[in-house]
């Protein structure tokens, strides 16, 4: 059993959700990210998502665009993705961690080359948001020989149809895009109560076709958002929101809160009632 | 040379291509690829087409025999003038195919990427004329250097959108476009401005600006009675380049050149030479040659024409080099200036920078004095009379310290 399946089914006997972390590497040096890394564990992450830095990151808002341009600006190389894997790996070794990254530095590298090297050190997963299950052929072969699970995508616009044909053969959960957008749109303000009923539905078929858990991203900013949006979702996919804190006490606070938002609990207790309670979630950067 | 049918289903060139893009557009590519399909194969649609290319954007365009630039080189040369075109390049093909689509699949809005600003005077036009709403991303570098072409887009009724993020260039305008795509994608159609990008951009991009090859190609006929012995075009995107070769690639006996921005020179690594240059990678949706690192990270272009200033190339350009039907060079920016200057005294013509390129290479090209040579003047070159004052004064200057 992978590590992701692994703590989706520990936390489903908690009617707890995941929380996964996105952090970009190399942000804002290469200690100081690792440092993060390690406070997003301390405070509550269960899995965490380790973004390459990419000078063209088509499927990003500007907050993660930027601090992947910290990253690059700070001298980011690729050994500084393995070096911070291979620590977190050493101290963390039941907790999945997924590589997050656009397509063309896995080519560069090769492909057999680059989920060698993943697998060595430690990595469980690669999310490529650029290489939809049309080009995916070649990396999920590699990824399924050396163990990896390629997590597959899909989007508000991913007709029933289309996941049945696509979703079949992957591993490890189904990455539910909320919204049609990049990462960082805040669903807050944009969904309405009414428009989230498709997210629900979403979910839904996700995990009904792929029989894998389903885990909500793309403009999650607070524990009201996890609770709003999530209903449906094994996991939570928060990414903009820790990378634009730039404090790590704050940061672990931050990731706090959310995991609070992740148990059951907190779930029950909260449903129907008023958003406005929720002022731990709202951190401004 | 057998029958040449690419891209295949699924939009690749050989192992170019292909659709590089997040899920959420996947839908919206498969929508577009089919009603391109349809309309391509409507009559109806050529029809309105075709009437927009004969009274709106003036075609059939001539093929210009340029009598004093042949007998300074010893062969024929003739120029398939694009630079005639309403709005005063090629672009306006395409444009005014991919809104005349847009409305077609009933989009209210538009919206482009554009580099020189040729591209997204082409597109606000065809809104204008269509009425749709149009707006244009443009890097804020870029703004700065094209400042007639925003005015000019804002006159057409778009909006011009400042990007900030990157080199702030094409690149990363069609970076922003591309996110406002994925954004507003029910509503709203992306016309990308060169033969780049997912499929079906490369080969629709390709087939409404083949126009200038097939026009070119009847018109050699007549003029020689033959074929060309070579065509000619400059490469940044490519999209005059495949629009020219595409309909003499199974004429394998015509050489097909295109001509990259060598910049400041490849050893500079200042240049935007991505097929002389770069490796194979995935930029903006497709797989194909790209200026990066060894680490995947895309480098920045450099061209002292902003339309070239592009560190990608369209897929087909990648594949017909690799099968080596069609032969990539490149020239450096005091080459392309050259050539503007050499093209206005003997023939009365001012190109664009863009054009000049494939101008350049003329100097490189040993043909017997019965060769005839096709080149595409992909857009005029009032747009660029800022940097050319800026650069030719100083070889003025230079000159007469010399005298």
């Amino acid at each position: 059993m992978s590590r992701f399946e692994a703590m989706f089914s520990r936390l489903q006997v908690r009617a707890e959700k995941a929380l996964i972390g996105y952090l970009t590497v190399g942000d804002p040096g290469l200690v100081e990210s690792e440092a993060r890394c390690e406070t997003a564990l301390a405070a509550g992450v269960d899995a965490l998502e380790l973004g390459i830095p990419y000078s063209d990151p088509l499927a990003d808002g500007p907050v993660i665009q930027a601090a992947g341009q910290r990253a690059l600006a700070a001298g980011f190389r690729l050994e500084w993705l393995w070096q911070i894997l291979r620590h977190l790996r050493e101290r963390h070794p039941d907790t999945p961690l997924a590589i997050m990254t656009y397509v063309n530095p896995v080519l560069q590298v090769g492909m057999e080359k680059f989920v060698s090297r993943a697998a060595a050190e430690g990595a469980d997963a690669l999310i490529v948001p650029d290489l939809p299950p049309e080009e995916e052929k070649p990396l999920l072969s590699v990824c399924r020989n050396l163990g990896l699970d390629l997590i597959p995508f899909v989007a508000p616009t991913t007709p029933l149809a289309r996941m049945r044909e696509v979703l079949p053969g992957h591993s490890g959960f189904v990455y539910c895009v909320s919204i049609t957008g990049v990462t960082g749109t805040q669903l807050d303000g944009r969904v309405s109560e009414a428009e989230s009923r498709p997210i629900d539905e979403l979910l839904a078929q996700a995990r009904a076709v792929s029989g894998l858990p389903v885990s909500l991203g793309f403009g999650i900013y607070s524990a009201a958002d996890i609770r709003r949006f999530g209903r449906e979702a094994d996991g939570v996919i928060v990414g903009s929101a820790l990378v634009r804190i730039r404090s790590t006490a704050e940061l672990g606070e931050f990731v706090r809160s959310l995991k609070e938002a992740t148990r059951a609990d907190s779930q029950q207790k909260r449903v129907g009632r008023g958003r406005g309670e929720e002022t731990a979630a709202v951190i401004q950067s | 040379m057998a029958a040449y049918t690419l891209p295949d289903q699924r939009g690749h060139f050989g192992e170019f291509g292909g659709r590089f893009v997040p899920e959420t557009l996947m839908p919206a590519l498969e929508e577009l690829s089919w009603a391109y399909e349809e309309a391509r194969r409507d009559p109806q649609f050529l029809a309105e087409y075709d009437a927009l290319l004969r009274e709106y954007v003036g075609r059939p365009t001539p093929l210009t025999y340029a009598a004093n630039l042949s007998a300074h080189y010893g062969f024929s040369i003739y120029l398939k003038r694009e630079d005639l075109c309403h709005t005063g390049a090629h672009k306006i093909n395409n444009a005014l195919g991919q809104v005349l689509l847009a409305k077609r699949l009933g989009k209210r809005r538009v919206i482009a990427e554009t580099g020189a600003g040729q591209h997204g005077v082409a597109t606000a036009t065809a809104c204008a004329l269509l009425g749709l709403e149009c707006q244009i991303y443009m890097g804020e570098e870029d703004m700065r250097r094209q400042q007639l072409n925003v005015f000019r887009m804002k006159l057409l009724g778009a909006q011009v959108i400042p990007v900030v993020t990157g080199s702030r260039t094409l690149k990363d305008a069609c970076n922003e476009a591309i996110r406002q795509w994925v954004t507003s994608v029910r509503d709203t159609h992306y016309v990308i401005g060169s033969v780049v990008g997912p499929d079906p951009y490369p080969r629709m991009v390709r087939d409404f600006q083949s126009v200038i090859g097939r026009e070119a190609r009847e018109q050699i006929l007549k003029a020689t009675g033959r074929l060309p012995d070579v065509c000619l075009a400059c490469v940044g995107g490519g999209s005059n380049s495949m629009g020219l070769f595409y309909p003499f690639i199974e004429d394998t006996t015509v050489r097909l050149i295109g001509v990259e921005a060598a910049g400041k020179g490849i050893a500079s690594g200042e240049h935007a030479a991505s097929l002389t240059a770069g490796r194979p990678g995935v930029l903006h949706g497709a797989f194909s040659f790209l200026l990066q690192d060894d680490e995947g990270q895309v480098l920045p272009a450099y061209s002292i024409s902003a339309g070239l200033d592009y560190p990608g190339v369209g897929p087909e350009h990648s594949y017909l080099r690799s099968i080596g039907r069609a032969e990539y060079v490149a020239v450096t920016d005091d080459e392309a200036l050259s050539a503007v200057a050499r093209l206005c005294r003997s023939e009365g013509i001012l190109p664009a920078l863009e054009s000049a390129h494939a101008l350049a290479y003329l100097e490189h090209l040993k043909l017997p004095a019965e060769a005839s040579v096709v080149v595409c003047l992909s857009g005029r070159g009032d747009k660029d009379v800022e940097i050319l004052q800026r650069h030719l004064r100083l070889w003025e200057q230079e000159g007469s310290e010399r005298e």
